[in-house]
């Protein structure tokens, strides 16, 4: 309810007004009708329905919104339109020729920004009018119009007080209500206070592998305010994955990367995605190189050692920073490797402080699976819960925006002493058959370790490290050679 | 490769030949100045002197981050118990392809497991241990797999 119901004053007439709105609402036969309106006439002190020819000199207008009052929702269509779509700087009687994506069987109407050919589409203009005279929607447009929207104005500034929408429904043109959606400084406004809106802007960030761990790091950091992305799987969406995918089951088939790229585009039209359509392996090592080299930040959310192994040897050469999240079987645990090139341990430090968490894997896809085992002897899949790997999403993401802000003064400028460590673990449960499983129980306690906490490890770097540190000083470790003999000398 | 990455092989390269000469001279480190080129290779005469073997690892771009890839190259091609040829990719035999002229690749670690620690001795090892059950196969039809799991059994 807005003032201008209000004005209408005394409780006399009310029984008039309701019978106004009922009828307006019931029959819509006045939103039907050209240039009809509902307006509250302050000389008369009643409601009427006029055309603007012969609207009363100071009559107030009754919206969509004062007819949604304790009778019903309005039922008005909306009209959605992206920034880039408004043609600013345009003469009147210009023209926008677009498709408009139909949602929720006609309620809105999306020009830009998103649909992406999910739901139906339809023909409709966006037409700028001048300011003098009515104008009117029948002149404009084209033929086939499903849809149109009038900006008033010599320069049409986006804001939605000068557009008049209008749908055609069984054709007839209906009044639809006009939104545009925010700019860009607009979009993460909230932000402020914590970080700059635009901090993020200039940030490129590599996640390769786009599973349930990089997509959804790739969506929170888009949410964040990340706007330049560059997505590289080669795996397609099966419906298995959809239940910790951020992708929907109708994206099934689809190449994840373009599935997420989409998702993105959702949240904030003016991100800047790049796909890529491979495996991060080493016969594709130098396109990767060449894609690490334009990142700020690299985040390896990959089902395989293999692929982590090259990002590593990437990374490091490049002087780039590396993110491998990772679940361990049936994601009973997620952990982090931060690896900081010249600074601190890498993946193959890693391997040689603790080779059992590198082997202990999740293996959440068939895909994977194949990969692990030979073609005669099958790996089971044994995927986790989209909960358990919520946690490593969340503090990855984390990970990541302080890397990207670490020169900024921000809000977030204390977290730089807690996030110190290289390694992380996150315990989902006391696994039975793994390291933990004879923790405490959690209760009430925060002494000792318990599940369902984060812990900073303190990994350190291997001096003789084959990737990362000086073979000729110490090399690598060897088998023993009494092994040789006890393999091979079998007697035979 | 960088600078510093070249370096970094060479002197890799450089450890893995002394090492082998310490360990298992009957292999040695060739074109150790040349990552792009260097190979592992020597003969072996089995236990049960079946066959002279000849073996060779090459040495992937990658190295050692990438696995390398261990052939026999002679004799080729193998042949199994009942007379098959030796089948390219199994688990039971322990097998991951062939060559480009037929030799047969041994699978001496799964290409997800390799981790640059692995030294060439090891590796090495791996494919004198291959060899011995491959003829132990020979004479008892027993899968190199089977053999395999029953050694682990006893060291373990």
């Amino acid at each position: 309810m807005n003032s201008r119901f209000g004005a209408s004053g005394g409780s006399s007439n009310l029984s008039n007004v309701l019978q106004s709105i009922k009828k307006v609402n019931t029959s819509n036969d006045a939103l039907r009708q050209e240039r009809q309106r509902l307006v509250y006439n302050p000389s008369t002190r009643r409601f009427e329905q006029v055309t603007p020819a012969a609207r009363p000199e100071g009559a107030l207008d009754v919206t969509q919104g004062d007819l949604g009052w304790g009778v019903g929702p309005p039922s008005a269509p909306r009209i959605v339109i992206s920034p880039e779509q408004v043609p600013f700087r345009k003469a009147p009687g210009f023209c926008r020729r677009v498709r408009a994506t139909v949602w929720d069987h006609g309620d809105v109407y999306a020009i830009g920004g998103y649909g992406h050919e999910r739901e139906e589409t339809v023909s409709a203009s966006i037409c700028i009018m001048n300011n003098a005279g009515p104008g009117s929607r029948e002149a404009v447009g084209y033929a086939d119009d499903q849809m149109r929207v009038l900006l008033r104005g010599e320069e049409c500034d986006g804001n939605a007080r000068h557009a008049e929408g209008s749908v055609k429904i069984e054709g007839a043109w209906v009044r639809a209500d006009v939104q545009f959606l925010p700019g860009k400084d607009a979009l993460f406004s909230r932000f402020g206070g914590i970080i700059e809106t635009d901090a993020l802007d200039e940030s490129r960030v590599c996640i390769v592998g786009i599973g349930s761990i990089g997509s959804g790091v790739t969506v929170e950091l888009a949410k964040a305010g990340v706007t330049h992305f560059i997505l590289l799987d080669d795996d397609r969406l099966e419906p298995g994955n959809v239940s910790r995918h951020v992708s929907p089951i109708s994206h099934t088939g689809r190449c994840k990367t373009k599935s997420v790229a989409d998702l993105l585009r959702d949240k904030n039209p003016f991100i800047h995605v790049v796909t890529m359509e491979m495996k991060a392996d080493w016969p594709t090592v130098d396109a990767l190189r060449e894609t690490v080299r334009s990142s700020d930040i690299v985040v390896g959310g990959l089902d395989n050692h293999e692929g982590r192994m090259v990002l590593n040897r990437v990374c490091l050469d490049e002087g780039k920073c590396l993110l491998l999240p990772g679940m361990r079987r049936r994601a009973y645990a997620g952990q982090i490797l931060v690896v900081r090139p010249g600074t601190g341990p890498c993946y193959g430090c890693l391997i040689a402080a603790s080779p059992e968490s590198v082997r202990d894997q999740e293996v959440s896809s068939e895909r994977q699976a194949r990969g692990l085992g030979y073609t005669d002897k099958a790996v089971p899949v044994e995927p986790g819960l989209s909960n358990d790997v919520a946690p490593v999403v969340t503090m990855t993401t984390k990970l990541v925006i302080q890397h990207l802000l670490q020169d900024r003064a921000t809000k977030l400028r204390s977290l730089d002493a807690d996030l110190i460590a290289p390694l992380y673990l996150w315990l989902n449960r006391r696994e039975q058959d793994s390291p933990f499983a004879a923790l405490s129980p959690m209760g009430y306690g925060v002494d000792e370790m318990s599940v369902l906490r984060w812990y900073g490890l303190p990994l350190k770097r291997h001096p003789s490290c084959p990737c990362c540190g000086d073979v000729a000083k110490a090399g690598p470790e060897l088998h023993t050679p009494s092994a040789v003999s006890a393999l091979t000398g079998e007697g035979e | 490769m960088s600078l510093f990455g070249f370096s970094r092989v060479v002197d890799r390269l450089c450890h893995e030949e002394a090492a082998l000469r310490d360990h298992l001279p009957q292999f040695r480190v060739y074109d150790l100045h040349d990552p792009g080129r260097a190979f592992v290779s020597g003969w072996e005469r089995s236990p049960a002197n079946q066959y002279d073997y000849q073996l060779s690892l090459i040495f992937p771009s990658g190295y050692p981050d990438e696995m390398p890839l261990l052939y026999i190259l002679q004799p080729r091609p193998l042949y199994c118990y009942d007379g098959a040829q030796l089948p390219e990719l199994s688990h039971s035999f322990h097998t991951w392809g062939s060559g480009s002229n037929g030799q047969t690749q041994i699978c001496h670690c799964h290409r997800d497991e390799w981790d640059p620690w692995r030294s060439c001795v090891a590796v090495m090892l791996r494919s004198l241990l291959w060899i011995s059950l491959f003829e132990r196969h020979l004479r008892t039809g027993r899968t190199i797999d089977d053999l395999f799991e029953e050694i682990e059994r006893s060291i373990t």
